[in-house]
């Protein structure tokens, strides 16, 4: 049992110890890299890339030419407008086309998404917004929904009760389209910071994806169709200006798809190199483009469309990450074992561990001044075969813990002969 | 012999036990009162939208530090008191076997613990189910059931380091304890560890152990 108890002890320290030192180390050593911008210009038709070190800022295009934060923002007149329009220098019409502000205004999309967004805990309950209230804002309604087995449940939060009569017209309608409880996700913008809503997007136990919201009191559900084929793992709803789109969709195979409103045909972007566990993606939509931005870990791809989605240019760009620099090569030689309990690709804890076999020569060295500790103390290394095999495994992580939880000591033989000498 | 031993344990911890559960409740009370002025300021579903959408913890961040709070202070009255003079020298020449005494004594502990936090998680639970659907009710019990494991993990390490007999071992042990009950805290939203519950569980039980390795090492007198 004391056995038991130590190889615990010395578990649970190694794992302590890969948890700390090797953060400590990163903390100590990491580079600031960070990624280009790149948006596309609709008066030279070209990349400007924003490019920020520790020490200098500048915006380039792709053939070198530096720009100063002036020019760049002339050579944006559809995102910058209202700078231009303060500076007395907004053109009158690009690429033909007049330009009216609020038309500006009204078309620019700013969409992100984060792989994070994939794992947020959630705790099964929404407010329903009243999408047709004829009110310029929206307001937060006096309860929540969640979907049980046998249907939704609308919860008046003033009371903590359930709203029978509501919850039972909803699940009658929504029995009625088709749809069968309960719900595998349901995704929805649920912030009352947005021009209007267009409710919630909800997967259904058969895997049919059905849009739900609520207008004049009464519920609206639509068998939206689009799962069918696609493989759609998620809808992440967003509410633009335009009305032209409910927001996005991700598919298995990590392709990316605007959900139009045009009865809620799913629209392909040109993107590739894009993973949904890992990459973030942005999207920038102005009058004339849609500028759509993949940035991975150690490389950025920039895809600019036009309003119909099809691509009109692209730029693609790599970097060195913190881990290719020379402290960064330099953690997986020295650290055998590191564990991270969060991650930027996971909002709740979810944590990653990372054995490097790099690191065996250095354990093996560590190993070697164990054993000659071992003989110095005339112990018989036969007895420690356990602890040389925890030490060519987690190295000096191994080490610390077996000196702070040594081994017992068999009783000496003078203690011994002591003994049996009482007369 | 165990309902003596027990009785022994009793007598060392029981201030301390009635002082811990009276803290229990003033923070649940605080809780409760806090709550309830609140809804009476911020309207309900506005209320339920910041704990649904922006991750506020109505239970307060008093709560966090309780099981971690009770973990340490049950294995201080439980073992300081035994290193005193080395009376653990004599608990272990009763007639059990070492081993058993260990094991008992830190059974009345676990028990002990699990009574605390059974009033924590009992007063909570009725507390929320008057003004939160179930589904907020189980993300704040699966939120804090991390803390009380990492009160378990605590109470273990601790007991261990206070039995220890070599001085200059406790410190590397001392650091430790606090890489354990800093992977055990975190709390930055609703159910962040459901996803690693298990592992936390045989971590916390696992470390429950820790005592049997000091008190045997006290045993054969290392110095």
């Amino acid at each position: 049992m004391e056995r038991i108890s130590r190889y615990i002890l010395i578990a649970v320290t190694i794992i302590i110890a890969a948890l700390f030192i090797p953060d400590f180390y990163r903390k100590a050593t990491e580079k600031n890299i960070r990624a280009p911008f790149a948006t596309y210009s609709s008066v030279n038709k070209d990349f400007i890339i924003f490019r920020r070190t520790n020490t200098d800022i500048h915006w380039e295009d792709t053939k070198g030419n530096k720009y100063t934060l002036e020019e760049y923002e002339k050579l944006l007149p559809l995102t910058y407008y209202r700078q231009l329009l303060a500076d007395g220098t907004m053109p009158d019409s690009i690429d033909g086309i007049a330009i009216d502000t609020k038309e500006l205004q009204k078309n620019r999309v700013h969409f992100r998404f984060k792989p994070k967004q994939l794992d947020v805990p959630s705790l099964g309950m929404y407010p329903l917004f009243e999408s047709a209230s004829g009110r310029v804002n929206l307001s937060l309604p006096p309860d929540m929904f969640r979907i049980v087995n046998s249907g939704i449940e609308f919860m008046d939060a003033q009371t903590n009760t359930l709203n029978a009569e509501k919850s039972e017209t909803f699940t009658k309608k929504m029995k009625d389209a088709g749809f069968v409880f309960p719900a595998k996700w349901i995704n929805g913008n649920p912030s009352v910071r947005k021009a209007y809503d267009e409710g919630y997007f909800i997967k259904d136990s058969n895997d049919a994806i059905y849009h739900l919201k609520m207008a004049k009191g009464v519920p609206v559900i639509h068998n939206t169709a689009i799962e069918s084929n696609k493989g759609i793992i998620t809808v992440i709803p967003y509410e633009v200006a335009t009305h032209e789109f409910y927001g996005f969709a991700i598919g298995k195979d990590n392709s990316f798809y605007v959900l139009s409103t045009d009865n809620y045909k799913l629209i392909k972007l040109p993107v590739e190199n894009f993973d949904a566990k890992k990459s973030s993606l942005q999207v920038f939509g102005n009058l004339l483009y849609r500028n759509i931005i993949v940035t991975n870990r150690d490389n950025m791809h920039c895809y600019v469309t036009n309003r119909d989605y099809n691509l009109v240019n692209e730029l693609h760009e790599t970097w060195k990450t913190s881990e290719e620099t020379l402290a960064g090569k330099a953690a997986e030689y020295l650290f055998p074992l590191t564990i991270t309990m969060t991650s930027k690709y996971s909002s709740v804890i979810n944590p990653i561990y990372k054995y490097s076999l790099l690191s065996i020569p250095f354990n093996i060295i560590v190993l070697i001044i164990y054993i000659v500790l071992l003989i110095r103390r005339k112990s018989d290394i036969k007895l420690y075969i356990p602890e040389i095999i925890i030490i060519v495994l987690t190295g000096w992580f191994g080490l610390i813990a077996i000196a702070m939880f040594p081994k017992a000591r068999k009783m000496k033989q003078s203690m011994i002969k002591g003994f049996i000498n009482i007369p | 012999m165990n309902y003596l031993l027990y009785r022994k344990e009793w007598i060392k911890t029981r201030w301390a036990l009635a002082a811990l559960a009276l803290l229990s409740i003033i923070i649940i009370v605080n809780v409760w009162i806090t709550v309830n002025h609140d809804l009476r300021f911020v309207n309900a579903p506005r209320y339920w939208n910041a704990v649904v959408f922006e991750g506020y913890q109505f239970y307060g961040r008093w709560m966090r530090y309780i099981p971690f709070v009770a973990g340490i202070v049950i294995a201080i009255v439980q073992f300081v008191p035994e290193q005193y003079q080395k009376r653990l020298k004599i608990t272990l020449h009763l007639p059990m076997r070492e081993n058993r005494i260990l094991l008992s004594m830190l059974s009345f502990g676990i028990v002990m613990l699990t009574a605390i936090f059974f009033i924590l998680t009992a007063l909570l639970t009725i507390l929320s189910i008057i003004y939160f659907p179930v589904n907020i009710v189980w993300a704040a019990l699966s939120t804090v059931l991390p803390w009380m494991l990492g009160g378990y993990a605590a109470y273990g390490i601790l007991s261990m380091i206070i039995t220890e007999p070599v001085w200059r071992y406790r410190i590397p042990q001392i650091i430790l304890l606090a890489g354990v009950v800093y992977c055990f805290s975190f709390g930055y939203a609703y159910k962040i560890y459901n996803n690693i519950l298990l592992t936390i569980t045989i971590m916390a039980i696992a470390l429950l152990m820790s005592l049997i390795y000091s008190g045997n090492r006290f045993k054969r007198g290392e110095m």
